[in-house]
Formats: structure tokens, C-alpha cells, sequence
């Protein structure tokens, strides 16, 4: 056998061993075979700029290819307008991503979006971006200018254009950038060894506020989790339609390299530009959300997660005023931990009274739907706890608070808090037994709560 | 025996070493008629004193005070050689026995060049995570002693699987030292280069321990992995200079050329003293010489331990697999057992205790709490454990060398040690035992690789395609890397333009190979007695032999039963099962010869070496009793033939040889496969090759493979006129070992012959031809007399 024959019998699928007479298993191909130097000449690059709608940017390494598309501020994306996508309010952006220092930098920055189609997902030396997308609002419209990779021989001039654009941004924003986007991009200018812009400018990758935003949402977990395009349907109402596969892009921009034909990656580009505007239609919305709290929020659902982020970020009154709203819901879950959080907010705020009352409202609620679903029982547990502690050290009515143990026990006695309420219930006897008997209760200083005994506390 | 509490090490263990070793050796003459020797051989191998030589000019004052407050005020002669060299930007290789020094050889060097330039960097290379470990623990307790009270700053840090990925970052900015792996430098570093630019660009040295352990497939792969680590520093411009430690080898040097594709110095001779030495031989006495049973060598290790324990006198005794560990732990520690409530005196140690129970039992071994550690080859390495006074091996390790590293884990710089070798069995035992020059006189093996075997040279350039573009002009070993590129651009795994051959695939292509294997696809054993959970993986060749339907599948001496072999999935799964026998594939293989590469008929004995095609289908399987291996029943299988081409050796029998025994066609075709099963053993140690690497077939016809006693047995239904002996490589493509056995031809049949004509047993044994029950009556006979015909021709 000849080199060649030997190495094909290693390569192909279907394993080396393969008699001569046994028929070569069917290839399903993503990609037109190629006898290795078919396709040596160079695609015209100027053919490509026309079936593209680009044009040639000359940059110090040679030519880069640019696709400029400009969507106009009444331009509508699915049910919102260009002009409302505008990223205006960048206190807020603290609010989602408190990495992000909001007094540096201009007072109004030029935040970039970037979006990158790549040849895979793996990220590593053989990673290559041959599609960077990005946008920034000018005067109202989004301006989206892409750069593609015309041959691997063009990448540095590629790198040199995106750099460019790059260095006059004061923020970037991208969609799971912080995983993926932006190493890839730190590994290209890294294998060519050129100055990689993106590290000094502030970055907001949209993806991680989204999940705790959105990710409740059904119709999220049916669809993959929080991937873009299923935000895009949720929150902008907008349906693709022919966009091409993911999977399918890699494939399509190999074709274009072995054929020089570049009609194949049109829809690619356009798959970028959807993504590069959902991108700035949603980080729009979760701003507006972050920025304008209870009113701004579409039901209870939205404003329990938009709650819980202000809350994170220590927006506390407004947090509250999103659990109060969200308390209201029709959704059963929503409403539970709303009350739960109503609860620990008032209690840490002092309010004693008025967080037994929403403990109280969290095991009405619960009363009929318990053991079912797990999260609920562990809510309906707490607040019984809540309100024992709160019936023996605050309200210092020993008989509730043991009323209040013997319920919980009877209706769970194997949980992890049972063990706890076990020793509760010990001592209240204890208590009640030494105030019956005894020479009546210790006195404390008015106010003054001892909690040390109580495990509960420490 | 009654249990006893040893005593507190204390007195003359010079002369308890002496006590023990004559009453040892007084055995040598056993009673009884004609028996054959216990201690087969007693050699000494006499003290050697240090030879040492300064510092070389100009090494760091900061290394040298540092090393000065360990007491080391000058080099051994080694170590000022390797250190001469690597100055001088010349590779090196220094074949180092343990406890010679030999980190300093490399740590030196380096040391000193990062101290002169903070940004030089080097990366070291240890066969496994644990070996780097150990190393990580040595060089940060140097470098500390240097830095101590000074500014400077010296960065070592161990990158493999278990680094958590937070601390990734780090150690690509600060490290001066890397401390990898193969797999990793493989899968995680190389195909990541642009984010180690920074080691890349000032690596100026490429640290490569126990060199030896990068043989067969696994230094085939390694050699492409440094081929692909060649190819990214000249990216970043850097030229490293090589510095590698060898256990003895045959071919220290040529292995360490073949690696990384460099021109080496090699330093032999150790300048590091060495106290006495004994080494004896111990053949276990023969309980029935009919079928040639010897007295268990498990036995026979525990009666040697235990004169050493007695005498306290500290100790490791190696076992050949985790199940013989636990069972010698066992032994040991019902003989034996500390005061009440102290820490065990005895203590096993292997894959898969946890990490910190070993740092506990090496901690035991050094301040001598322990007293006795039973240890599989995990402890072959340079882990420190101090010096011990005894190392007891039961069974031959396989390779003088291996035999060699095993004996150096017991022995001071200045006082006398013991090693003691007990056989089993096994022919390549047997053969070691009876033959003690072969050991002692015997060149070590060489260590063979061969990086352009098709197969792993593919995956290799894939992975450099996706690390860096190929140009037009570029080499990659000695197959035409273009031509490979060419076929690869027909799969559209890179494309080419402009020069360049780029990568143009979605995958990552290190992901798809596995370095200690040739193929990466596997089977994994699910077991399902209570739930399902993954307890073990086989490598896809010996899958169906091992996990066929009804097979017995063991793990540490746990048994289970495979009910059900997923092929097309590629998994077993199985049950746990309480039963007294294991079992044995039959295993089919045909051999058809594709082409001759080397031939000669000079002689009476013709052979050949060449490409062949290699069919073979498990049809059945024999069930075996434990202990006494009596056959208990078989059953057939169906399974699908598996098929590779590879290379081989094969020994032509002439019909002048054949025609000529007085003996019958049944008699004859026992006495060819009781040959080969002979021959393989011969091989395997001429290989230095596990059982599995390579495989049998007697004229291209049917042959038995039994996987547990490694070796062949029963029979094709007729012998052809003039049979063939193949002995090939296991593996899709080969891994180099036929041209090296096609030269070593009259020494396979020399060998073969002193193993059949040497054994005792009366007409064949395990030990010789294989078991009489499975040859027939005349087998040893007829193998001995084809071997006299065969050499007596070649001597015309």
C-alpha cells in the first residue's frame, strides 16, 4: 500500500480495516470535499465586498473587509423601537454587575456590543473568529459593522480594524463575553502578539444579570435555559425567521474559504446582526428594570427577580417595594418567596410585628399546597421556625411558641430543622415548667433580647 | 504462627543484615534429590565511594549559599557534568541510580539561570501527577532557602487535571517552574500556547524525569507532543535545551534523540558513593514436579519478609498488582502487629488510596514508624520514602531495569542493603531465575518508540494543525507531513492557501486522543448491583476478550459478572458475584501477510518482518478454578471480528525441520504452538513490553490467546508443512517492535530454547511450554527438538 492509500485507511471514518470488497460506509458531509489544493487561488476579495454589501478597510497589516448596516432609531425589532434601545442610564449598570465602576469614565461612555461567529466552540490556538460583530448607537441608530475574515492570511489585518474600533469604546457589552467572546478574541491578538485593547475597558456581559432575571421564566427552562434567542422571544416579542442553525456556521464559512463563494455566509451575517441588536434591545430592557424597579415591571414574576437583584446590590426600599407587588402575584411560588423576603427584610429592619405578619401570610399560603413542592416546603418551614423564635423571644408568649413547635414537628418530624425543633420544644418545657414551680422568670432589662441560647441565632 | 510485636530498631543492622542473609543463602543446597536451588544466585555488589568535582565557575552565589545550608559544598561528578553541559546549551541525558542526586542535576541549572535572569522559565515533565508532586515539595523548599530574606522571587507551580481553574491564571503569570505532565502539556497547555505566550517566549529549558517510562505507545505519543512543543517555540522564538533522567537502559540516548528529535551528551557513570549491596535470587521450591507446581512465591515473599522484620530490619517489598499488595499486607500484618494503640508497622500503598494517606505512609517510611511497606511499581518512582535496608520483590518486575529501580528503593550512600528477588512462575520468572548472568551480566533493555506510526502520528498533526498553521516546507518527523496534510484537506480538517495549511475543523483534536492508548475508543464496565456506577474502563482491543457475556470482570480482588456487552455502545455491564473461578477468552486470529519489508532464509530458520492484516473474533472461554486453575466449563460467543493491520515478525519452520520429527501431526502441531507460547514470553523480555503489547499467531491459522498467563496455547486443527510463527504488535499500526526482533532473531530462539531445555518439568509446564493439560504429552519434546534442529542450521 502507498503512503497515501495507508493514510486514508487511518483517516476516513470507518476504521483502518476495511476489505476491499466491502462497500465504503456513506459520509454525510457538512462541507464540500476538497482534493487539498483545488481552491489555492485567493477569493476575490472584491467579490466577495459586493455579494457581502461590504467594503475594504485598509489597515497597517493589509486589506480587512467591513460590513456596515445602520438601523434607524423607528426602526422596530420585534415589538420596540431602535431608538428605545439606547443604553442612557449607566447607574443602573451597577445595579446588574457591580464590577462595574460607575463613576469612571465619561458621563456618557460609548459602549460597544460585540458579538463574535467563531469556527468553535472549544476556544484554544485553532479558535478563530471569523466573524466579529459590533455596534454602538450613534445620533439614535444603531450602527452594526462587522469584520470578516477574507482568508487566514487577512487575520491580523482583521485584528488591526476590530482594535481599532475597540479603543475608542469606554464599555463593551456581550452576550456570555466573559467565557467566551472576549478570551477568543485575547487569544488571537495573543497568537499574532499584538496589544489586546480589551483589557483595560469595563466590561458587562449581559448573560449572567439575564439568568437572574429571567431564568425563572417556563418558557426559558423549555427553551434551553437563557439563551438570546429565547430572551429575544420572550421580551421583544420577535420571531427569526430562516435564521440559520449555530451549528451550521462553522461549516458555511469553510465552505466559503475551499469555494471562494461568499452567499453561503449571508445568512450568518445576518444571524449576527439580529444577535448584535436583541443584544442591545435586552441590555436596554434589564437597565430600564434595574433603573426604574416596581413600576417598570411587567407582573410579579419580573418584579420578585428584579427585586432580589436590587436587593443584592443594595437598593433596599426599592427591593421592597418589588417583594410587595410581587406579593400580589397569581403565581403561588412567586408569592411564597416574596413573603419570605418580606419577612427577613422587616425583621432585619427591626419591624418585628410586621414580619410575623408576613410569616403568618406564607403558612396561610402554603397550608393547602405543603410537602408537595420541595422549595415550598422548605419555605412554609422557615416562617413556622420564624414565628416560634419570634412567639418566644420577642413576643415572650411561651405557649404559642410551643403550640407553634409541636405543629411543626407533627407536620414534619425528619427534616433537617427538626432536630432543631426538637431541642426548641425541650426548652421551652423547660421554661414553662421553671415559671410554674420556680421563683418566676429571670428579669431582663426591658429590650434587651437574650439570644445565645437560641441556635437558631448563632 | 502466633502474633508478635516487633522490637524498636536498634543496634547493628550491618550485622542482623548479615544474619539474616546466611541463614537465607544456608538454604541454597536444598534436601532432597535433584530439586532445584531456592537461592538460585547470591551476588554482592561490592561499596563504591563519591567521586566529586566543584561547582562550575560562576554558579549563582544565592544557589550556592543555599544548597551550602543542606551541606552540599561541592557536586558529584554527575552532577557537574550535567551542569557543564546545560550551560553550554547542549542537551543532556544522565542515567542516574536512585539516590544518586539527580534533581540537582536539572534543579541546578535551572536554579542558577533564573537567579542570573528572572524571566527564563522551564517546564518539567513527570509520567504522573504524583512524581510532580513529590518534586513540587523539594524544589519549593530550595527555592525558599534561596529567597529567604531577599526580594527576589522564584515561581514553581505544578499545571495538571487537579489545578482548580482560578489558580490556572496564576500559574501562566508567575511560574518561573512549570511542573506538568505529558496529558496535560498535550490537551491543555499546547493547544493554549497564545495564553502561555509568556513561558513560551523565555523557555529556556525542557526538564524531562524517568525518561525510561516514555517507551511504546505512550513515548510515541510524547514524542509528537514535543515535536508539537518544538514547532510552538520557534512561534515564540525560543530553542529550549533539553535536560532528561533515565533509569538504566539499554539506549539512554537514542531514546532521548527519538523523543524530542535533538542531538544528546549522555552522562553513565555517578559520582554519587554507594554502601554494599546483596542481591539474591530465590526460586521457590517445586511441590510437584510432575506438573512442575512451585510452592506459592506469595508464600515464599511473606517466609523472606519475615526474617528481615524479625532482624529490624526496615523494608518494601513490591507485588505485581494491587490484589497481590493487599494479600502480602495481610500476611505481614497477622505476623506482626505494633504496641497497642501505636500506628501500624505494616502498611500497603498502590493506586487509588487517597493522597493523603500516602503522604502519610512516605512520612512513616522516612521516620522509620513504619516498618514494612507492600508497595505495586507505585513506589518504583522517585517518590522519596529515605532509604530503606531491604526491597523484596515477588515476581520479576518484567524489565532488568525496572528490576534494577526496584532493588535501588533499599540502600544508603553508606551502609549495606539487601534485594531480593522471589519468582513466580511465570516463564519470564523462571527464565530470570535459572539464567541469574542474564540479570546480572545482560545489557538492559532498550526502551523502543516509534512516533511516525500512522495512527498517533495523524492525531499528532491535527493537534499541531490546530495549534499552528503548517507551512508549505515544514517537516514533522520523518513521514512526508505534507502528504498527511494532503489526505487530512480531503476530510476538511485544514484547508490550504496562501502557503498554509490551517485548521478548519469545529473540534479540538487533543480531546480525541489518548496518550497511553493508540486508539482512544474504550469500554467502560458499568456495574449495576445496586444502581449504576462506572467502576472500570478497557481499552478497546482487549475489550471483547475481558468483558464478554458471562465473563468474570475483577477489581481489587472484588469479582462481578458481566451480563450484558453493549459492543455498538461500548460498555459491560455487570453484577457482582460470589464464585471460585475466573475466566478465559478463546480467542481466534488470522494473520495474512500484506507485505515483506525484510527477509532472510540464510539458515535453517527463515525470517521475516513486514506489514500484516490481523482478524480476531473471541468464540469462547474457558472458566478457571481459582488456585488450583482447573478448567471448570466454557461456553461459546458470538462476537463481531475485530481487524487491524500492524507489523510483525514471523519465524518460517522448514520442511526439512518439520518433515523430519519423529513424531505425529498432532504431536508436531502441539510442539509449534508449545514453541510460540515460549517465544512470546522470550520476546516480551526482550521487548521490554508488557504481555499485552504484543501478539501471537502460529501459521496464520487459529491460535488460543489466554490473556491471564500471558501466553498461547492450543492449537490449529492441522500444522502446514512449513508453519509460521507471527509475533506482532497489539496495535493498529505498531509501535516499532518487529525490526528490533527480526534483528534479535538467533538471540529469540537461543533464549526460547535455555527457558524450554533449562525448566525442570517433566513435558511442559506454565513456566516453559505452557501447562501440559493444554499442549498435549509431547509438546516440550518436539519445541525442544524444532529449536536444536533450527540453531544447529543456522550454525552450518
Amino acid at each position: 500500500m502507498d503512503l497515501a492509500s495507508r493514510l486514508r485507511s487511518v483517516i476516513r471514518p470507518g476504521g483502518p480495516a476495511r476489505s476491499a470488497n466491502e462497500a465504503p460506509p456513506r459520509r454525510e458531509l457538512t462541507y464540500e470535499p476538497d482534493d487539498g489544493r483545488r481552491y489555492e487561488a485567493q477569493p476575490d476579495l472584491d467579490r466577495v465586498a459586493d455579494a457581502l454589501g461590504g467594503r475594504l478597510l485598509s489597515t497597517a497589516f493589509g486589506r480587512c473587509l467591513a460590513v456596515d448596516r445602520r438601523y434607524e432609531s423607528d426602526r422596530w425589532h420585534g415589538d420596540v423601537q431602535i431608538g428605545d434601545c439606547e443604553l442612557n442610564d449607566f447607574e443602573s449598570l451597577r445595579i446588574l454587575d457591580s464590577a462595574i465602576d460607575a463613576d469612571a469614565g465619561p458621563q456618557t461612555p460609548r459602549a460597544v456590543f460585540i458579538d463574535l461567529e467563531t469556527t468553535g466552540l472549544s476556544g484554544g490556538a485553532g479558535t478563530v473568529a471569523f466573524l466579529v460583530g459590533c455596534a454602538y448607537f450613534d445620533a439614535g441608530a444603531l450602527q452594526v459593522r462587522q469584520f470578516l475574515l477574507s482568508s487566514f492570511s487577512a487575520e491580523r489585518a482583521l485584528l488591526a480594524a476590530a482594535a481599532e474600533l475597540f479603543d475608542a469604546a469606554d464599555l463593551i457589552v456581550t452576550y456570555n463575553g466573559k467565557t467566551f467572546d472576549v478570551p477568543v478574541m485575547e487569544t488571537r491578538w495573543a497568537f499574532h502578539r499584538m496589544p489586546a485593547p480589551l483589557e483595560e475597558v469595563p466590561h458587562f456581559d449581559m448573560l449572567h444579570p439575564a439568568r437572574r432575571l429571567w431564568r425563572s421564566r417556563s418558557v426559558l427552562a423549555d427553551d434551553g435555559g437563557c439563551r438570546l434567542t429565547a430572551l429575544e422571544r420572550m421580551l421583544l416579542n420577535l420571531r427569526r425567521v430562516g435564521d440559520v442553525d449555530g451549528f451550521e456556521i462553522p461549516g458555511r464559512f469553510f465552505q466559503f474559504l475551499r469555494t471562494g463563494d461568499a452567499r453561503p455566509l449571508e445568512p450568518v451575517l445576518e444571524h449576527n446582526r439580529l444577535d448584535l441588536v436583541s443584544l442591545a434591545a435586552v441590555t436596554s430592557r434589564a437597565l430600564r428594570l434595574a433603573g426604574g424597579g416596581e413600576p417598570v415591571c411587567r407582573d410579579g414574576i419580573e418584579a420578585l427577580a428584579v427585586g432580589r437583584v436590587l436587593e443584592r446590590a443594595g437598593a433596599l426600599d426599592r427591593a421592597e417595594a418589588c417583594y410587595r407587588r410581587a406579593s400580589e402575584s397569581p403565581c403561588v411560588d412567586t408569592r411564597a418567596e416574596s413573603l419570605y423576603r418580606l419577612g427577613l427584610r422587616c425583621r432585619r429592619t427591626g419591624r418585628f410585628e410586621e414580619a410575623a405578619g408576613w410569616w403568618r401570610a406564607l403558612v396561610a399560603l402554603t397550608d393547602t399546597i405543603r410537602r408537595h413542592d420541595h422549595a415550598i416546603a422548605s419555605l412554609r418551614e422557615f416562617a413556622i421556625e420564624a414565628l416560634a423564635i419570634h412567639q418566644e423571644h420577642r413576643a415572650r408568649d411561651l405557649r404559642a411558641a410551643r403550640e407553634l413547635a409541636l405543629f411543626a414537628l407533627e407536620e414534619n418530624s425528619s427534616s433537617r430543622r427538626a432536630d432543631g425543633m426538637r431541642h426548641r420544644l425541650a426548652r421551652l418545657d423547660r421554661k414553662l415548667a421553671r415559671k410554674q414551680n420556680g421563683p418566676g422568670p429571670k428579669t431582663r432589662p426591658y429590650g434587651l433580647i437574650d439570644l445565645s441560647e437560641d441556635p437558631a441565632f448563632s | 504462627m502466633t502474633s508478635q510485636t516487633l522490637p524498636v530498631i536498634a543496634g547493628d543492622k550491618d550485622r542482623s543484615l548479615q544474619e539474616v542473609l546466611s541463614r537465607l543463602t544456608a538454604s541454597r543446597a536444598p534436601l532432597g534429590r535433584d530439586a532445584d536451588p531456592i537461592v538460585t544466585a547470591a551476588h554482592r555488589l561490592p561499596a563504591v565511594t563519591a567521586s566529586f568535582a566543584p561547582f562550575p565557575v560562576g554558579t549563582d552565589e544565592r544557589l550556592r549559599g543555599a544548597l551550602a545550608t543542606r551541606g552540599i559544598d561541592q557536586l558529584y561528578t554527575h552532577q557537574a557534568e550535567a551542569f557543564a553541559h546545560v550551560l553550554a546549551r547542549r542537551n543532556v541525558v544522565t542515567i542516574t541510580p536512585t539516590a544518586s542526586g539527580k534533581t540537582l542535576c536539572y534543579n541546578g541549572p535551572v536554579l542558577d539561570a533564573i537567579l542570573k535572569d528572572p524571566s527564563t522559565r522551564a517546564l518539567y515533565l513527570f509520567p504522573t501527577k504524583a512524581l510532580a508532586q513529590d518534586q513540587l515539595a523539594e524544589l519549593h523548599a530550595l527555592t525558599q532557602t534561596i529567597t529567604q530574606g531577599t526580594e527576589t522571587q522564584i515561581g514553581v507551580f505544578t499545571y495538571d487535571g487537579d489545578t482548580p481553574s482560578d489558580a490556572r491564571r496564576a500559574v501562566r503569570g508567575k511560574a518561573h517552574v512549570v511542573l506538568s505532565n505529558p496529558d496535560m502539556l498535550h490537551s491543555g497547555i499546547l493547544p493554549h500556547h497564545p495564553r502561555w505566550a509568556k513561558l513560551f517566549e523565555n523557555l529556556r529549558f525542557v526538564v524531562i524525569d524517568e525518561l525510561h517510562a516514555y517507551r511504546g505507545v505512550f513515548g510515541s505519543h510524547l514524542a509528537n507532543i514535543l515535536r508539537r512543543l518544538r514547532r510552538v517555540c520557534r512561534h515564540y522564538g525560543s530553542d529550549p535545551v533539553f535536560i532528561c533522567s533515565s533509569a538504566t537502559i539499554a539506549n539512554p540516548r537514542e531514546l532521548a534523540e527519538g523523543l524530542t528529535g535533538r542531538p544528546f551528551e549522555l552522562i553513565e557513570k555517578s559520582g554519587a558513593p554507594r554502601g554494599e549491596k546483596f542481591f539474591l535470587f530465590v526460586n521457590p521450591p517445586v511441590v510437584n514436579a510432575e506438573l512442575g507446581i512451585r510452592r506459592s512465591y506469595l508464600a515464599e515473599a511473606r517466609r523472606v519478609s519475615l526474617e528481615f522484620l524479625r532482624h529490624n530490619l526496615q523494608l518494601i517489598v513490591f507485588a505485581q498488582s494491587r490484589l497481590a499488595v493487599e494479600i502480602l499486607t495481610t500476611y505481614l500484618k497477622d505476623a506482626f502487629h505494633g504496641p497497642p494503640g501505636a500506628a501500624d508497622v505494616i502498611r500497603g500503598y498502590r493506586g487509588g488510596y487517597l493522597p493523603n494517606r500516602r503522604r502519610e505512609i512516605e512520612r512513616g517510611l522516612r521516620e522509620a514508624q513504619v516498618r514494612a511497606v507492600v508497595s505495586t511499581n507505585a513506589l518504583e518512582l522517585g517518590i522519596d520514602i529515605g532509604a530503606l535496608d531491604v526491597s523484596v520483590m515477588a515476581g520479576y518486575p518484567g524489565t532488568i531495569a525496572a528490576t534494577w529501580q526496584r532493588a535501588g528503593r533499599a540502600g544508603r550512600r553508606t551502609t549495606r542493603s539487601a534485594a531480593v528477588l522471589v519468582a513466580s512462575s511465570a516463564p519470564l520468572d523462571q527464565f530470570v531465575v535459572r539464567n541469574p548472568s542474564y540479570f546480572f551480566d545482560g545489557t538492559p533493555e532498550h526502551a523502543l518508540i516509534n512516533p511516525d506510526n500512522l495512527h498517533i502520528l495523524v492525531d499528532h498533526v491535527k493537534c499541531a494543525a490546530f495549534e499552528l498553521p503548517f507551512s508549505d516546507d515544514e517537516q514533522f518527523g520523518t513521514v512526508d507531513v505534507q502528504q498527511v496534510l494532503g489526505v487530512l484537506s480531503e476530510e476538511g480538517f485544514v484547508h490550504y492557501a496562501d502557503g498554509q495549511w490551517n485548521w478548519t475543523h469545529e473540534s479540538y483534536p487533543a480531546d480525541a486522543v489518548s496518550l497511553r492508548s493508540v486508539s482512544s475508543d474504550n469500554f467502560v464496565v458499568v456495574d449495576t448491583t445496586d444502581g449504576e456506577r462506572v467502576i472500570g474502563e478497557t481499552d478497546f482491543t482487549s475489550g471483547p476478550s475481558t468483558l464478554h457475556e458471562k465473563a468474570i470482570y475483577i477489581v481489587e480482588g472484588d469479582l462481578y459478572q458481566v451480563e450484558r456487552f453493549d459492543f455498538d455502545g461500548r460498555k459491560a455491564y455487570v453484577r457482582s458475584v460470589d464464585c471460585d473461578y475466573y475466566t478465559n477468552a478463546i480467542t481466534y486470529t488470522k494473520v495474512t501477510i500484506l507485505d515483506t519489508f525484510e527477509s532472510d532464509s540464510e539458515g535453517r530458520a527463515a525470517r521475516q518482518q513486514g506489514e500484516v492484516h490481523v482478524a480476531s473474533r473471541v468464540v469462547g472461554f474457558k472458566k478457571i478454578k481459582f488456585y488450583t486453575n482447573e478448567n471448570v466449563g466454557s461456553g461459546e460467543l458470538d462476537l463481531p471480528e475485530q481487524q487491524m493491520h500492524t507489523s510483525s515478525y514471523w519465524l518460517t519452520i522448514p520442511t526439512a525441520v518439520m518433515g523430519t520429527l519423529p513424531f505425529g501431526g498432532d504431536d508436531k502441531r502441539d510442539g509449534v504452538v508449545g514453541l510460540a507460547f515460549a517465544m512470546r514470553n522470550i520476546a516480551q523480555l526482550l521487548l521490554m513490553c508488557d504481555g499485552h503489547d504484543i501478539g501471537i499467531s502460529v501459521d496464520g491459522g487459529s491460535i488460543e490467546r489466554q490473556i491471564r498467563t500471558g501466553g498461547a496455547a492450543a492449537a490449529p486443527a492441522e500444522i502446514a508443512a512449513e508453519p509460521h510463527i507471527f509475533i506482532y504488535d497489539n496495535y493498529p499500526g505498531g509501535i516499532g517492535f518487529s525490526r528490533p526482533l527480526y534483528e534479535m532473531h538467533q538471540l529469540l530462539l537461543e533464549r526460547s530454547r535455555e527457558l524450554i531445555d533449562g525448566c525442570p518439568c517433566a513435558s511442559g509446564c506454565p513456566s516453559c511450554v505452557g501447562p501440559e493439560g493444554n499442549t498435549g504429552p509431547h509438546a516440550k519434546q518436539v519445541a525442544s527438538l524444532i529449536l536444536e534442529r533450527l540453531l544447529a542450521g543456522e550454525a552450518v
